[in-house]
């Protein structure tokens, strides 16, 4: 008995180091993402923000929609990346324009509005990121496993 | 709204929904109890025949005492008779024997059963005992029950109406104080007499047969069709005889002292046995009650009372789903209704328990006594949960399950041995599925923390304490099952010096690291509102004035949005713009207040977001950790027993 716990808690813990390593493969780079967006947000300068945004792009997938049941183009990350990209060009063009002016600051707020609406899109991309059927069939294939392994040991002993 | 976040919400607020219809009708029940009265009692005017049913199943430590409770009956000789029906494998069959010979030599008629096979298990030995037994009525009685000598003379006259069926006297307790583990289970015991059968009762619900120290009439067995083969064949019994029109009655005036089990493994298995025989139950009879013309009060809490231990496997699922619903982002949205969902069914328990104090008089003069027993109750019931749900589980998918009776091990009051018994069940499975959710529960409630998911923390932290304390007192009656038990003072000692120790520490870390962030948010809300740019630059120096220079509190999978040393960067990057800006230009100032605003908005959240783990650390987890340990050390070896 104390061999079938043990066995189980080696089980857990394998399962709890596949899962943390997806977490951290996965999900990771888009919550370093949202934290550089983040940044981005709270930059006092335009060339602050549009470094956040450069280094928030390196860490979102180039194409692909994570949200595999009823998607939208709400969650693609082609157009996210289209947008931070375009949310950069325009940062950089106004980082000559006098810092004190009404057109600076004008521009610098509706970019971080800009910013803050991406966030969302990618917190809700997120747990499609984690949940993709790859993983979904992982897990499950996980948990059955010992099922399984039980009615081959069992089949087998009856064949003995 | 994604569908992902719409189904975890509707399953979530589903579940919520459902819990609190188990506590209605539990106040339903506490309400009617109060009114119980005991039936009307009449004199026994004639003796009439008696068969005592004793099903046995290796219980040397017990049959002894056992027949010589029911062999002192206060009752005319020939009008009753006793029949063991003894499926014992073990030295329990040749200590019958004997006690039987010296029995019969004293006139007394006892029959001494040996079936061969285990068929039907306990239902299956009461149905073979019926066949050959020749009472009007069928007295039945667990081993570990000490029937008093006027038991008939006081439960028989309850038969004078026809229609009466069964005849149920409440269960004492003869090691109530054995274990903080036998008290728990001793007060919820009461409180299903005290208040579910109480009010069932005076409500003229259906009641259940408890599987001992009750009396049927024959007739009502057999109409009902015997006893059935179930893992719970008093409740099977019980409803069979309802629906057939039988009338039960709970006699709470009348109680029969019996053994709580000591150790956990064999709770666990008793817990098991009894969720999943009510859901076969349910199963087999739930439709038939619904169908019925029975009253809609009768119906409700029938279907309640055969569906209750579901609620556990809706709890456990409702704990899993916690980090999933904390993380979809459905709390921004419905926060309140979330919370007040998630935290009313522990508070409402709690306080129906409190309650239940007016109903327990007898049993608790001291009411810190009561408060502890409610507190360990709580405990060991939330403990059970995962238990409980694989058995609810189990019988919904109407997989078989052998009977495993609980061993008794002779125990009364404080005293008494068990530990080197042969009947102490070795091994446990179920603990490591118990640690496993209670680990996952700490996780679950950390996540709550440090995501400020604040009102999901009392039910995750009590449903992994819980898990541990059943779990712990499994492993430690498993390791040391020969060692003596009792608490040191050492422990005392150790847990008097930590505890005030820790508070300490965690009192000093929220002044020194958490207020100081405090008022560095209070600074940049104030700069938030404030029209002056002066003293929006004063209040924004105050803040940075009040942030560490660097590093990053997160510890684990950090982002550069909580890191110090680029939230002040950007609070100094905003100051110099407001202070280069000319108030007399009244477009560009006002456009540069409200982007600052902007930005400030969100490092107020970005603060917030780190806020948690700058007060519990790694390092304070750890430490907070050990504490809890051992606390959980102290508990476990008072409950070791």
């Amino acid at each position: 008995m104390a061999r079938r716990n043990l066995l189980m808690l080696v089980y857990f813990i394998v399962g709890i180091a596949i899962a943390t390593a997806a977490y951290i493969q996965d999900v990771y780079p888009i919550e370093r993402a949202i934290g550089f967006l983040s940044r981005a947000q709270s930059a006092g300068y335009s060339d602050d923000m549009a470094r956040y945004a450069v280094e928030a792009l390196l860490l979102i997938p180039r194409e692909g929609n994570p949200v595999w049941l009823f998607p939208t183009i709400r969650t693609d990350f082609s157009l996210i990346r289209n947008d931070i990209s375009s949310i950069i060009d325009r940062l950089r063009s106004i980082s000559n324009v006098p810092h004190e002016s009404a057109a600076y600051a004008q521009t610098l707020n509706d970019l971080r509005g800009k910013i803050a609406v991406l966030t969302n899109q990618l917190y809700e991309a997120m747990p499609y990121v984690i949940f993709k059927p790859i993983n979904i069939v992982a897990a499950l294939a996980y948990l059955i496993s010992p099922f399984i392994v039980r009615k081959i040991i069992n089949s087998a002993k009856r064949k003995k | 709204m994604a569908f992902l976040q719409s189904i975890i919400t509707i399953v979530f607020l589903t579940i919520s929904a459902i819990l609190p219809l188990y506590l209605v009708a539990y106040i339903h029940l506490m309400i009617a109890s109060r009114r119980y009265t005991q039936p009307p009692l009449k004199t026994l005017l004639q003796y009439p025949t008696v068969s005592i049913h004793l099903p046995i199943f290796n219980e040397k430590h017990v049959v002894a005492r056992l027949l010589d409770a029911v062999c002192n009956f206060n009752y005319p000789l020939d009008r009753f008779e006793v029949i063991i029906i003894d499926d014992s494998v073990d030295e329990t069959s040749v200590m019958c024997e004997e006690l039987v010979q010296k029995y019969r030599a004293r006139g007394i008629n006892v029959v001494h059963i040996r079936r061969g096979d285990r068929k039907g298990f306990k239902a299956g030995a009461l149905q073979h005992a019926l066949q050959i037994s020749n009472g009007e009525f069928i007295a039945i009685f667990d081993a570990d029950f000490i029937p008093q000598p006027d038991f008939l003379k006081q439960i028989l006259p309850y038969f004078t109406d026809r229609k009466v069926g069964l005849v149920q006297a409440r269960w004492g307790h003869v090691n109530r104080d054995y274990s903080p583990l036998t008290a728990a289970q001793a007060l919820s015991l009461d409180l299903h007499f005290t208040i579910e059968q109480s009010g069932r009762s005076t409500l003229g619900c259906f009641l259940n047969f408890n599987g001992t120290a009750g009396v049927w009439r024959r007739e009502c067995i057999e109409d009902a069709g015997g006893w059935r083969d179930s893992l719970a064949e008093d409740l099977d019994l019980s409803y069979r005889a309802q629906l057939k029109g039988w009338r039960i009655v709970y006699v709470d005036a009348l109680a029969v002292p019996a053994e709580i089990p000591v150790q956990l493994k064999a709770v666990r298995k008793q817990q098991y046995r009894w969720a999943y025989g009510a859901i076969q139950t349910a199963l087999r009879y739930l439709s038939q009650i619904i169908l019925s013309r029975l009253p809609n009060s009768v119906r409700i809490h029938a279907i309640i009372h055969l569906t209750r231990h579901i609620p556990q496997l809706l709890l456990t699922t409702q704990v899993l789903m916690i980090p999933i619903v904390a993380g979809s982002g459905i709390m921004t949205r419905l926060d309140v209704m979330i919370a007040w969902m998630t935290l009313y069914p522990i508070l409402l328990t709690i306080s129906l328990l409190f309650a239940a104090k007016m109903f327990l008089k007898n049993t608790y003069n001291s009411f810190l006594k009561f408060v502890k027993d409610v507190i360990l109750l709580f405990l060991w019931g939330m403990g059970m949960s995962v238990n409980n749900s694989l058995a609810v589980i189990h019988a919904l998918l109407k997989k078989d399950l052998t009977f495993v009776r609980t061993p008794k091990f002779g125990i009364v009051g404080k005293k008494g041995d068990w530990r080197r018994s042969s009947y102490v069940l070795v091994g446990d499975t179920y603990i490591v599925l118990d640690l496993i959710i209670g680990i996952y529960s700490v996780y679950s409630s950390l996540y709550c923390f440090y995501t400020g998911a604040y009102s999901f923390i009392p039910l995750t932290a009590l449903y992994s304490v819980s898990l541990f304390y059943t779990s712990f007192i499994s492993i430690a009656q498993s390791i040391s099952q020969n060692k003596a038990t009792h608490s040191k003072p050492q422990t005392y000692i150790l847990v008097t010096f930590f505890t005030p120790f820790f508070i300490l520490i965690a009192l000093h870390s929220y002044s020194t690291t958490v207020y100081p962030l405090e008022i560095a948010i209070a600074s940049l809300e104030r700069a938030s509102s404030s029209i002056d740019s002066a003293y929006m630059i004063t209040q924004l120096d105050n803040a940075i004035a009040n942030l560490p220079t660097q590093g990053n509190p997160v510890w684990f999978l950090p982002t550069a949005g909580t890191d110090y040393q680029l939230i002040r960067h950007d609070l100094l990057s905003l100051k110099s713009r407001l202070a280069k800006t000319d108030e007399t230009n009244y477009v560009a100032y006002h456009a540069a207040v409200e982007d600052a605003r902007y930005a400030l908005k969100e490092v107020i959240s970005q603060l917030r977001r780190l806020q948690p783990y700058a007060w519990v650390s790694s390092g304070n987890l750890v430490a907070s950790l050990i504490l809890a340990f051992s606390l959980f050390y102290r508990l476990v070896r008072e409950s070791y027993g």
